[in-house]
């Protein structure tokens, strides 16, 4: 489909009739300049007419021509033209004068002088043929013209006309383009409000700052935006609900796994229930990572429950959950904490912090060494945990941030939603996210710094 | 020691009494809140494990309740599938001592309810066990292997909030704040030597005394 531009088919309606009318305009201007200006050379010429036809004298029906030279040349003086003359008798005899004239196209009316454009001696000519009443019938007297002045005069006439009406037009389209330009200016404003929107962003887009026209067209975008924060919170509680639903019956089997574990079976049985036991926990933390996922997107969370709180108090906090991993895996887990204070959901900071210590501990070989810190710089609050396990390559620090992208060669138990939730919800914080190596050279280094403390946190205007 | 569930999912009540069971609690199952309350107000329990979401009177209603009666200082554990703060918040300000998010692993389970057991023996002066190593917290006299174990007091206090929550961190303010009502002033670097005397006198015994770098200790399950 060829796409249409409102901005040019305003100024193709717009523009095609105005030039369209400026033609016809200057047309008539035209006429209407040049006409007075051929009937003055006309009578100009009738009058040379007259004045030949005094010179007529006659002898009897003969008659002929008395012109001193002097006469002669005032007859034929104009300026940039020749004049040429013909008298012929009652008979239409030559008289005198030039010969052969263009001929009238027909008899004139004795008084009436007939004009025409003829050629003569190659040139074109105006002529006016005058039938002078006499005695014994009519002679004729012809006055011929070349029409260099009169093609100077209308060329002229015509620029004169022409120029003002172009630079009438063009000034025209161009006040015409910027007048749609500026009428189109809400629409374009409109247009970058949205698009400068995040995804999270289903505010209503603001009706009074449209013009009337787009109004209505506003308000079904509204409509629109509003039914998606139906939809999508809709969506966010079906997930949430799901995840919610899925805990119990989870725990069921997780328990009787547990106890089933340490009844005396056969090995092979045991294996398997422990393999069993193995992707109930996966399936459990993937429920938990489903729910964290669902609150960190847009409408699962709202700017209210955005608190002032401190990273040392909310790490403080859920220190106790890590320790249990860490000591069985034998990992040297340490805290590196210094007041920082910030504006966050504390639950969402909490799920963001969870994520990051599990995959530290889950990805760190036993023995190792995991480090949790935070600190306030330039006013903005940091988080960061080292670890000194295998890594992430440079090339796959962006896709380790993708839903259920997980890194070639790493161990069957992460679902690959961690670091996903992680971005989630420093996304819906406006802080930063970074994976960089280890201080030492070998590990990861995950930070993640939020917004300085003040009004523009990003959370609050989500609804 | 008696144990109340209040759990109405029948497959992860009947995990969790076996698990208690063997555990060596004597554990009793309640389906419902109603019938949580009227065992609780028939019969004397040393535990309460509280499930939140049940039909009918819920497992916040059923805490409620328990809590405005005088005297009640049954120790509680609430075990749910809601994990929003909200409703830990509120669970804890009801007077729950505990709170543990569903899907849970057992034995995570049972350390948090030896841990309270033990809160709750320290308050009524009674003998704790942890492995070889018993306290006779009335007459402040403990034994490692059937010896005596000699503890100064504040190496005694120490080991107090260490044993109140066996596999969990304590962070040295949490120790420091536990001792200085007894003991006035004490600095994180005391804590420290505590710590370091309380191992060589425990870990001959295999109890074991982990650090938790820049943030305080865990005294490990102890794992027969």
């Amino acid at each position: 489909m060829r796409k249409t531009s409102l901005r040019w088919q305003l100024l193709r309606t717009l523009a095609i009739p105005l030039l369209m009318v400026f033609a016809v305009g200057s047309g008539l201007a035209f006429f209407f300049t040049i006409k007075p200006a051929i009937l003055a050379y006309d009578d100009a010429l009738g009058d040379t007419a007259h004045a030949v036809a005094l010179h007529v004298r006659f002898s009897g029906s003969r008659a002929r021509l008395e012109l001193p030279p002097e006469a002669e040349r005032l007859l034929r003086w104009r300026t940039n033209a020749r004049i040429y003359f013909q008298v012929d008798g009652l008979y239409r005899e030559f008289v005198g004068g030039d010969r052969n004239l263009p001929p009238a196209p027909f008899e004139p009316q004795p008084g009436e002088p007939l004009y025409y454009d003829g050629v003569y001696e190659g040139n074109l000519v105006r002529v006016v043929a005058l039938a002078v009443p006499h005695a014994r019938g009519r002679y004729l007297i012809r006055v011929a013209e070349t029409t260099t002045r009169r093609d100077q005069l209308e060329l002229q006439t015509y620029i004169g006309v022409l120029i003002p009406a172009l630079l009438l037009a063009a000034a025209m389209i161009l006040l015409t383009r910027n007048g749609i330009a500026r009428a189109l200016k809400p629409l374009m404003q409109l247009r970058n409000d949205i698009a400068a929107r995040s995804h999270r962003d289903l505010r209503p887009v603001d009706e009074t700052r449209a013009p009337l026209e787009l109004q209505a067209f506003v308000h079904a975008i509204n409509d629109l935006l509003e039914r998606l924060a139906r939809a999508t919170d809709a969506q966010q509680r079906f997930l949430a609900n799901a995840a919610h639903q899925l805990r119990t019956p989870l725990a069921g089997l997780q328990t009787q796994l547990e106890l089933a574990l340490k009844l005396p079976v056969t090995r092979e049985l045991q294996q398997a229930l422990e393999r069993i036991h193995r992707a109930t926990e996966r399936t459990a933390r993937l429920a938990n990572q489903l729910l964290a996922l669902a609150r960190a997107e847009p409408g699962g969370y709202h700017g209210d429950r955005l608190q002032a709180t401190d990273l040392q108090a909310v790490i403080d906090e859920a220190a106790n959950q890590w320790v249990r991993q860490a000591l069985d895996k034998d990992i040297d887990l340490g805290f590196e904490l210094a007041p920082a204070p910030l504006e966050a959901e504390p639950f969402l900071v909490r799920e963001l912090l969870a994520n990051l210590v599990d995959n530290a501990i889950a990805y760190t070989p036993a023995g190792g060494r995991v480090t949790v810190r935070c600190f306030s710089r330039d006013g903005r609050a940091c988080l960061e945990v080292e670890d000194d396990g295998p890594g992430i390559p440079t090339e796959e620090r962006q896709k380790v941030l993708e839903r259920f992208y997980r890194l070639p060669g790493s161990p069957g138990t992460g679902s690959g939603l961690g670091l996903a939730i992680v971005r989630e919800i420093a996304q819906a914080h406006g802080a930063t996210l970074l994976i960089a190596d280890a201080a030492g050279g070998r590990g990861t280094l995950v930070s993640v710094c939020f917004p300085p403390l003040g009004p523009a946190a990003p959370l609050r205007s989500a609804r | 020691m008696r144990v109340l569930l209040v759990e109405d999912d029948a497959t992860l009540a009947d995990g969790i009494l076996r698990f208690l069971e063997q555990e060596g609690y004597r554990a009793h199952w309640a389906a419902s809140g109603e019938e949580a309350d009227r065992r609780l107000g028939e019969e004397a329990f040393d535990l309460l494990v509280l499930d939140i979401g049940l039909p009918g009177r819920d497992g916040f209603e059923v805490l409620r309740r328990l809590r405005s009666q005088p005297g009640r200082t049954l120790p509680v554990l609430i075990l749910t599938a809601r994990d929003a703060v909200e409703d830990r918040v509120r669970g804890l300000d009801l007077g729950a001592d505990d709170y543990m998010v569903k899907p849970f692993a057992l034995p995570e389970l049972g350390a948090r309810l030896r841990a309270l057991g033990r809160r709750r023996q320290q308050e009524q002066n009674l003998a704790i066990r942890h492995g070889p190593l018993l306290l006779d917290t009335a007459a402040h006299r403990a034994w490692l292997r059937g010896e005596p174990l000699e503890l100064t007091v504040r190496e005694w206090a120490v080991l107090g909030v260490l044993l109140s929550r066996t596999g969990q961190v304590v962070s040295k303010e949490q120790i420091i704040r536990a001792i200085t009502p007894l003991e006035g002033e004490l600095s994180a670097n005391a804590v420290e030597v505590y710590v370091s005397r309380l191992r060589t006198k425990l870990e001959p015994a295999g109890i074991r005394i982990r650090t938790v770098r820049g943030f305080g200790y865990v005294l490990e399950e102890h794992r027969p």
